[in-house]
């Protein structure tokens, strides 16, 4: 490469935007179906368990809720574990009332152990 | 106060010659936890600046996809199957779903082949990106490195937006076709990238004066018979002058229907092996307009909805698919006896040959000096290889 060229290339580059941007006063806007932490709308849910059978790594379990839910939700809803979870979606491809669903919050590193486990809970005030 | 050294502590030439006397043969590690060879490693002996044997030293990265594969479904292998390499997970999801495709004999949906090609196409584009980018890092030139970097994350950003992942589509082509349709506005970004990257690739050629052709014209030669011999494939036997290429000798999905050429050279070294994959990234940009322009309506999978595991069920019967991967050639072969699962996949990556018996090959009679250029000349991934 010339040196016209090296002189040519350095102002360009000294007036173009950076690639990047300025983490975290700035963020690269993610898209709506991004595969991140996931969302369930319990009172949609059927306990039809196919989220828990298509898992491939055995992440999602079927478990009954706390005794003080257990008049309005009898039945078994899907807990998740995403320590074991690879993001991949399936199980909400598979949900057929679509009551699990992957949002686009993907800030889930945590120090606490029990935040990776996502117990199905009823909407508002707990 | 200090001590004044008598002659016989002084450590002279002659000391270290009694201690060494005359050897300049010793063994020389190269990974598996260097910075410059990524999960691998190579055991070398040298003697002086020479590599006298090269032996590779593989298994760091295995983790048994083979086995995983054989207690899930198919469409669980999809998720599974983005894993066997990193750095081109799409064009592995397309080899895994043609063979399970074959063998349930499924007519895919024609925009589901379409977007196929469109993805593996895209994947290829950014597994060049990556191998410039650590090319350079190899020969010592970090800004080629950070800029194939930024440039390949334009392509993941279409991948976040169709797949909903950057790196890993999580089985995005799928058994039947496609798990996700091109959301709208899709075509338009995807143009806007690739004008990005003839950006990058215009750049690369700019650069390519400097520092990589002193550093690998006449690097690493490979004679065509020894690469045949030694079960070379992809861009690698194209650089030694075999016109091979699986989209064209076995055309797979629409491949047969677009027009792109085989890039070739002659040469056989390591300068060759980088000219054909700058090559091949116009060929793909050539394909990937072709197919924006010729992408018709319709559905995307066959079945539609994905079918429980417990109802599952694959033909009895074997197949065996090849593909053309940005490495080489990628292969499945997989049998079932009827059931849900598959009874047995074989896994055939090109990095296995590319990894062992050639780079060994190449790696004989080199200079030290020369490892890392002729190492990731050859494009190489170890997760592919290991599996």
């Amino acid at each position: 490469m010339s040196m016209v060229k090296t002189i040519e290339v350095l102002f360009e580059t000294l007036f173009s935007k950076p690639m990047t941007v300025k983490f975290p006063y700035e963020a690269i806007e993610i898209p709506e179906d991004y595969r991140g932490e996931h969302e369930l709308d319990i009172d949609k849910c059927v306990s039809c368990g196919l989220c828990a059978e298509i898992c491939p790594n055995r992440a999602v379990e079927m478990v009954e809720l706390p005794e003080e839910y257990k008049e309005k939700y009898p039945k078994t809803y899907p807990r998740l574990d995403l320590r074991k979870c690879c993001f991949c979606g399936l199980c909400q491809d598979i949900c057929p009332r679509k009551c699990l669903k992957l949002t686009k919050n993907v800030f889930l590193a945590t120090p606490d152990p029990s935040a990776v486990i996502k117990n199905p809970m009823p909407k508002g005030p707990q | 106060m200090t001590k004044q050294m008598n002659e016989k502590e002084l450590i002279t030439i002659e000391h270290i010659e009694q201690i060494i006397p005359g050897d300049t043969d010793y063994n020389f590690y190269f990974g598996p936890a260097h910075s410059g060879s990524g999960n691998f490693g190579v055991k070398l002996r040298i003697d002086g600046e020479k590599v006298t044997s090269a032996r590779a030293d593989p298994g760091y990265l295995h983790r048994g996809f083979e086995k995983l594969m054989e207690y899930r479904i198919p469409m669980q292998n999809a998720v599974l199957s983005d894993r066997v390499c990193v750095l081109e997970a799409l064009n592995w999801n397309l080899v895994h779903a043609e063979a399970v495709d074959e063998l349930t004999g499924v007519e895919i949906p024609q925009r589901a082949r379409y977007i196929r090609v469109l993805m593996a196409e895209m994947s290829r584009l950014q597994s060049h990106l990556i191998w410039y980018g650590v090319m350079s890092l190899a020969l010592g030139f970090d800004t080629g490195f950070k800029m194939a970097f930024g440039y390949r994350d334009y392509i993941l950003d279409i991948f976040e937006l169709i797949t909903g992942g950057r790196v890993y589509p999580a089985g995005y082509i799928c058994p039947g076709g496609v798990r996700r349709d091109l959301p709208d506005g899709s075509e338009d970004k995807i143009k806007r990238v690739l004008d990005q990257t003839e950006e990058m690739m215009q750049k690369m050629k700019d650069f390519d004066n400097i520092v990589f052709s002193r550093r690998t014209k006449g690097v690493g030669t490979l004679r065509t018979e020894d690469a045949i011999r030694l079960g070379a494939t992809g861009p690698v036997l194209r650089a030694c002058g075999v016109e091979t290429d699986v989209r064209k000798d076995d055309p797979y999905e629409i491949y047969d229907e677009l027009d792109f050429d085989i890039p070739v050279r002659e040469e056989g070294d390591a300068y060759a092996r980088c000219l054909i994959r700058g090559r091949e990234m116009e060929e793909s940009i050539k394909i990937i307009k072709q197919v924006l322009d010729r992408i018709p309506q319709g559905n995307i999978r066959e079945p539609a909805k994905i079918t429980p595991p417990s109802r599952v069920k694959i033909p009895e019967g074997e197949v065996y698919v090849r593909n053309e991967l940005a490495r080489g050639e990628g292969c499945a072969y997989m049998r079932s006896v009827g059931g849900g699962e598959p009874y047995r996949v074989k896994l055939r990556g090109p990095d296995f040959l590319h990894m062992i018996p050639v780079l060994e090959h190449l790696l004989k009679g080199s200079q030290i000096a020369d490892i890392p250029a002729i190492y990731w000349s050859l494009n190489i991934c170890p997760a592919d290889m290991d599996r």
